[in-house]
């Protein structure tokens, strides 16, 4: 379309942005030296609390509802006209 | 049109086309859209600035879409998203909730609880698949096992016999009344007032939102996928669809970056374009990766016995703060490595084989814990995404059978010679190293004196020393996966020692 035409020509797609942000920021990037996440990450050094976030309880039940959920929905799934 | 009421939870999937819940909602009756903020419960994937930002800018353009297509979408902060929830049922009177699937373990887990107590309260909940081609448990081998190697994953999602479709955007809205306590995108506090001095410049490089991404969408399709198999192999530059973020948020379906993309195939086959074909064949594979991610987070969850990072379990880490925060200042002395660590830091955004490289070096070379580094990238990322991330970390860790071997060491520096042959991306990043000639740019410890004289370069001082050489670092890694399986094999005897005791008692 006449729209998507004057969008490919113009200079400042995202594409185009993007390109000229990293030239700006490339070079004056600071290095922070008082690090601000030291604090943060203390959390992470511990591994039993990571790992039970990737492992919550009831992890397993919420797996098995959901597949059954999904396997009897499946079929009533929307079927609208495909698009591009 | 019937006059059923229906709450609309948004999520991470922040559009308005190929929307299936907000679809299946409008088609019963009205509508009342909200997007809750719960940090409390993102406990510590709370996301990092830099993804908070992206999310603060898609909320306000999707709240504009919704409000231009009549009805206005709630902003909620909350300590509980399921009180929320209740609010907007009391107050609007709706008998149902519907949302779109997620699939990390947070995720499921609290969508699961949700389901059950509004059931509880008499309120229907559907869900649907919004953000895959195919549900993870829709994929599995003739045995019924779910596939462990990426191609035969892939091959099977390409020759399924349901094919993926994408749902027209609604028209109009029709808004059910009801008042709750809302706020605005601002006072969502999604960006501190400390941070958004950093978050204007990102602002400058990136256009979240559901539009945007549909633009930056069809640019990439018409104008960059024929190159794709060429351009993905540059680490410079805008070589591949940037897509990530918007694919994160759900601002853009990938059942319609899939249809958009084949469409090219079927023209690009007929004028037998081979470079085109293939270039497709190549991209839909990255977005198969994205699919892959879920699937084996949901098929193989971390308390499964099958657990895929689970050899690493006995991995004897080093945990040296100091070498992970040369990592992250990119001042470890491998110039691609430090290059890489500037550029996520300034942008928020690596291309692939920057991350592959960037953590192989911190879990190969400096040995650190992997969740440090999947930490940091999901703290830094602006596309974070835990499925994906966990899948770039179990790819370089050893953990996949099709992935890299554990003790698979590069060198950064013949990484360099490959993909950043001429050395711009690396001059790019690193100032410092802007006069340094081409043929030392990936290894300045070996350039002559006079060379780096030149180039203004004083290593260990404007420029760091390499923080390993490759022979030690190669070394280290191998005690280390000796001392790893001897750990192993110690812990299984102790176990059936243990379970021989039980069995005697
Ligand atoms: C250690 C590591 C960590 C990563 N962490 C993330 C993350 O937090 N979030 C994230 O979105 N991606 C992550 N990736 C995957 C990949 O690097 C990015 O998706 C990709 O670089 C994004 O750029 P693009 O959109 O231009 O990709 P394109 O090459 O244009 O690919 C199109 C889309 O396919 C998907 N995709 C591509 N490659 C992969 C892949 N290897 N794994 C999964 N999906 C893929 C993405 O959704 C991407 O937007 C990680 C990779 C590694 C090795
Ligand atoms: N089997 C796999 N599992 C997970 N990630 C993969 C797999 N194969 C490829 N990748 C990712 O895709 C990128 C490109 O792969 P390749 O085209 O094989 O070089 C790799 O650098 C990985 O990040
Ligand atoms: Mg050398």
């Amino acid at each position: 379309s006449n729209e998507e035409a004057l969008m490919l020509q113009n200079k400042d797609s995202g594409r185009e942005r993007l390109k000229r942000h990293r030239e700006e920021v490339a070079g004056r990037v600071l290095i922070p030296d008082k690090w601000g996440k030291e604090e943060l990450l203390k959390d992470w050094i511990d591994y039993s609390s990571f790992d039970k976030l990737l492992a919550p309880s009831g992890l397993a039940l919420a797996r098995q509802a959901l597949m059954g959920d999904g396997r009897r929905n499946g079929s009533q799934r929307l079927r609208i006209e495909s698009m591009c | 049109m019937s006059s059923n009421k229906t709450i609309v939870w948004f999520r991470r999937d922040l559009r308005i086309d190929d929307n299936p819940a907000l679809a299946a909602a409008v088609k019963d009756g009205s509508i009342f859209p909200v997007y809750i903020w719960c940090p409390k419960e993102e406990g510590q994937f709370y996301p990092g600035r830099v993804s908070r930002w992206w999310l603060k800018q898609s909320l306000a353009h999707l709240e504009q879409s919704l409000k231009s297509l009549g009805a206005e979408l709630t902003l909620i902060k909350t300590e509980s998203t399921l009180s929320a929830l209740l609010d907007c049922i009391n107050a609007t009177g709706a008998t149902k909730v519907v949302f779109n699937h997620l699939y990390d373990p947070v995720s499921l887990v609290r969508d699961h609880s949700i389901k059950e107590k509004l059931a509880e309260v008499g309120i229907s909940v559907q869900s649907y698949n919004g953000d895959l081609l195919y549900e993870p448990w829709e994929i599995y081998d003739e045995k019924g096992q779910a596939f462990t190697t990426f191609n035969a994953y892939w091959d099977r999602c390409l020759n399924m016999k349901t094919e993926p479709i994408s749902l027209l955007p609604p028209w109009r809205l029709v808004p059910a009344a009801g008042t709750v306590e809302r706020c605005s995108v601002e006072d969502l506090g999604l960006e501190n007032e400390s941070e958004k001095s950093s978050n204007a410049l990102l602002g400058r490089g990136w256009s979240p939102g559901w539009s945007n991404a549909d633009k930056i969408l069809t640019e990439f399709v018409e104008k960059q996928l024929i190159n794709y198999s060429k351009n993905r192999l540059k680490v410079g530059g805008n070589s591949t669809s940037l897509l990530s973020p918007y694919l994160h948020f759900g601002e853009l379906s990938v059942r319609k970056v899939f249809q958009c993309a084949r469409m090219k195939q079927i023209l690009w086959k007929r004028e037998q374009n081979s470079q085109g074909e293939e270039s497709v064949t190549l991209f839909l594979k990255a977005i198969g990766l994205r699919e892959y991610s879920r699937y084996l987070c949901f098929n193989f969850p971390f308390t499964h016995e099958r657990s895929l990072l689970s050899n690493l379990r006995y991995f004897p880490w080093h945990a040296d703060t100091n070498h992970f925060k040369a990592w992250r200042q990119g001042r470890t002395g491998y110039p691609l490595v430090d290059a890489g660590m500037r550029e996520l830091w300034a942008t928020g955004w690596m291309h692939n084989r920057i991350r592959v490289i960037v953590s192989c070096f911190a879990v190969k070379f400096l040995l650190l814990p992997w969740k440090w580094g999947m930490k940091y990238f999901w703290d830094t990322l602006l596309d974070a995404d835990l499925e994906c991330d966990i899948l770039g970390w179990q790819y370089i860790s050893g953990s996949l059978p099709d992935g890299h071997e554990l003790e698979r060491l590069d060198s950064p520096e013949i990484q360099g010679s490959k993909f950043d042959p001429e050395g711009e991306y690396v001059r790019q990043w690193l100032p410092e190293l802007a006069r340094m000639p081409t043929e030392w740019i990936h290894h300045p410890w070996d350039a002559p004196l006079t060379v780096l004289k030149a180039a203004g370069v004083e290593l260990g001082l404007n420029y760091p020393k390499p923080i390993i050489d490759i022979d030690t670092a190669r070394e280290r890694l191998t005690q280390a996966i000796f001392k790893m399986w001897e750990t192993e094999a110690a812990a299984k005897a102790a176990t059936s020692d243990g379970m021989n005791e039980e069995v005697f008692d």
